[in-house]
């Protein structure tokens, strides 16, 4: 609406209403529902309550008690919100909860994602070329959120073919997988989507609000391919879980949210020889998924456990694929060769690039359990004993001590790629 | 006190083969044989004594002084009398343990006593034929005491002896575990004793070489042994897993080949 008063000085009354249903809007900045104009203005409105219809809202403008001009408009209220991954689902709570990525890292560096090549359901094909997957747990959920729900036109467009969207966690049907993007209708106010990496390579989604032929306003996630796994394993009788009272699982929960793919595992999954769900974890990664670097971290038999997987992945590196380990840290860590084993490890784990040693000095109160420095070659890149010069932990308090998390955290995230 | 009761119900394969062969695709967990009600009796004393050892403090795991704990030690030696019954009541008490302390006490405690590690092959390989597969399981955990090399590695010469002691009736338990723990030393040793007219260092060989190179040559070989060590792979390492290879085990009928092959097919149906 393009108002000009003639001559100059002319009262006009704008103001604002809801026709029908429920929306509200209010003039800026000062939050009136009417203003007065004497000249040609431009003023802005700002929406308070997205319209429960579209078109229900209505600008008038008043001269005296009669409306000679007006112009009606929805107001929108429309949001995407991706969460970060299932790990090891299907299903959210195996251990990670369902965590929201929030609007300030949603761009950068925006929501991890697994490339699907691996075969959750058992059928020998990879999952990227399956329409439906019972047991996936690779597509990452996505909210949209559209007020109203229908006569707005609500376009999802993606960047790249580097991702599909489809209706279901399983696949089932999909919502955008050919040209750049696809119109989506709404029976409620909210629909949950689920974006598929099919083979890697990185990505935008963007949610808009269209008008004819003017995008009105859109929101944008970007999505990355995870080229990293982090495992991070629990001294004994840890289980893993979100939120935790174990240090170790603290450390892996922040790096999740960071957008990590993290995988949590207590210390048994690793077996005596290196093998077992953590080490299938890992290869089907780097075989299927397309990671090529490799983080390990643990506490007490956690980092025996991070030495025994790091030394098998070695072994049968080239069976297995092309990765490195650029990254393992040790917090107290304490052999896990055989059942009851107390030595301290003292073995660098193998190909390890860089690797963090913090450990304590044990005595009577811990049972002396400690772990010990690296003496195997090459020794550590950074080592710290935390009871030097002063005693000050124990082997049950090492793990929930913030200055060793931190020191882990902030010598993995340089050298670790999402 | 360490109580075997081989007299309550010992099944054998041989009587339950028929119904084996016709249910292998719905039994996941097979029976197998010479499997006995096998346990350890808790002593209430004993157990009472070690968790009484540890501390009450989250921050601590041992109340009291060094002193103390030592004196508490000698109490479980009297108590106990012998090694034996020491590791027993650890086992029995770490199957039971909850959170930290309690799971890391055992090992504390073999440390400062300097048990042996011959003592758990002692306690530990009757248990390995448990029909209890929790009891298996835990004795399988303990037994690696008695076989770890410091310097990597295991060494299975005591098996070795018991195999040829039983060459007739083959020790299952024995056997499963060997594989578990160490596929390329285990199928060395049991391709020593009942292997016929086998080129041992060509075994020996032959499974210390890259995974796919050993399971390719095992399982070109006909022998229950060198289908075991297949399978055993096939598990620890799922990539290795093809239709055509756990067809081709599928053939064998060792009941420890079976059983690991049902496990592997119950693995690879569609999980939902």
């Amino acid at each position: 609406m393009t108002l000009s008063p003639n001559p100059p000085g002319t009262n006009i009354t704008l103001q604002l209403s809801c026709l029908s249903g429920s929306g509200s809007a209010v003039f800026a900045p000062d939050g009136s529902t009417s203003t007065n104009i004497t000249q040609s203005t431009t003023v802005k409105i700002k929406g308070v309550t997205a319209s429960s219809v579209a078109s229900n809202m209505i600008l008038k403008a008043m001269l005296g008690n009669d409306m000679f001009a007006s112009n009606k408009f929805s107001i929108v209220n429309m949001e995407m919100t991706a969460y970060r991954p299932q790990t090891e689902g299907p299903g959210y709570g195996s251990p990670f909860q369902k965590r929201a990525i929030t609007n300030t890292l949603e761009e950068n560096p925006g929501a991890g994602i697994r490339v699907n090549g691996d075969d959750d359901n058992n059928n020998s094909t990879a999952d990227s070329s399956d329409t439906s997957v019972s047991g996936e747990n690779d597509l990452i959920e996505v909210e949209l959120k559209a007020e109203p729900a229908s006569g707005i036109k609500y376009v999802l467009k993606r960047s790249s073919s580097n991702i599909k969207v489809w209706n279901s966690q399983t696949k089932g049907t999909a919502l955008l997988d050919s040209g750049t993007e696809a119109e989506i209708s709404f029976s409620a106010s909210t629909k949950t989507v689920w974006v598929e990496n099919p083979s890697g390579g990185s990505a935008d989604l963007e949610f808009i609000v269209r008008s004819g032929e003017t995008d009105v306003c859109s929101d944008k996630v970007h999505f990355y391919p995870f080229t990293s796994i982090v495992i991070a394993l629990g001294g004994e009788t840890q289980d893993p879980s979100d939120p935790s009272d174990n240090g170790t699982f603290q450390l892996a929960t922040n790096l999740y949210q960071q957008g990590y793919d993290v995988h949590m595992y207590d210390e048994d999954d690793v077996d005596y020889g290196g093998a077992g769900a953590t080490y299938n974890e890992v290869v089907n990664s780097i075989q299927h998924r397309s990671v090529s670097q490799v983080a390990i971290f643990g506490f007490s038999h956690g980092g025996g456990s991070t030495y025994l997987l790091a030394d098998l992945l070695n072994t049968h590196r080239d069976t297995i694929g092309t990765f490195t380990i650029p990254f393992t840290a040790y917090i107290d860590a304490v052999e896990d060769t055989f059942m009851g084993d107390m030595n301290q490890e003292h073995r660098r784990p193998t190909s390890s690039a860089y690797h963090v040693n913090y450990y304590q000095e044990g005595s009577v109160a811990d049972g002396w359990l400690d772990g010990g420095p690296i003496d195997y070659p090459p020794g550590a890149d950074y080592e710290i004993n935390v009871d030097y010069p002063t005693p000050t932990e124990t082997h049950l308090t090492i793990d929930n001590e913030t200055t060793v998390l931190d020191g882990i955290e902030t010598r993995l995230t340089p050298r670790i790629n999402r | 006190m360490f109580k075997i009761y081989t007299n309550i119900k010992c099944t054998r394969l041989s009587s339950v083969m028929p119904l084996f062969f016709l249910f292998t695709t719905a039994v996941v967990v097979l029976a197998v044989a010479q499997e006995v009600n096998i346990s350890i009796q808790p002593n209430k004393e004993i157990q009472s004594l070690l968790k009484g050892l540890l501390s009450t403090n989250e921050h601590e795991m041992l109340s009291g002084t060094e002193e103390a704990f030592r004196g508490k030690l000698e109490q479980l030696r009297k108590l106990a009398k012998t090694d034996t019954e020491i590791v027993s009541q650890l086992i029995y008490f770490s199957i039971y343990a909850k959170g930290m302390k309690e799971s890391m006490l055992p090992g504390v405690i073999i440390e400062q006593m300097k048990i042996p590690d011959s003592t758990f092959a002692e306690v530990g390989l009757p248990l390995l034929d448990s029909k209890d597969e929790s009891m298996r399981k835990i004795a399988a955990k303990w037994l690696t005491r008695a076989d770890h090399v410091s310097k990597g590695g295991v060494d299975f010469s005591r098996y070795e002896s018991i195999l040829r002691e039983k060459k007739d009736n083959p020790p299952q338990g024995l056997i499963r575990y060997m594989y578990n723990r160490n596929p390329q030393t285990a199928v060395a040793t049991v391709a020593r004793v009942y292997g016929k007219d086998v080129p041992e260092s060509e075994i020996t060989t032959k499974a210390k070489s890259g995974v796919k190179e050993s399971v390719e040559y095992f399982s070109g070989r006909s022998e229950w042994w060198a289908h075991l060590y297949v399978a055993t792979m096939m598990e620890k390492e799922p990539y290795l897993r093809t239709p055509e290879l756990i067809k081709k085990l599928e053939q064998d009928t060792d009941p420890l080949v079976r059983e690991k092959v049902s496990k592997m097919k119950f693995n690879l149906k569609p999980s939902k």
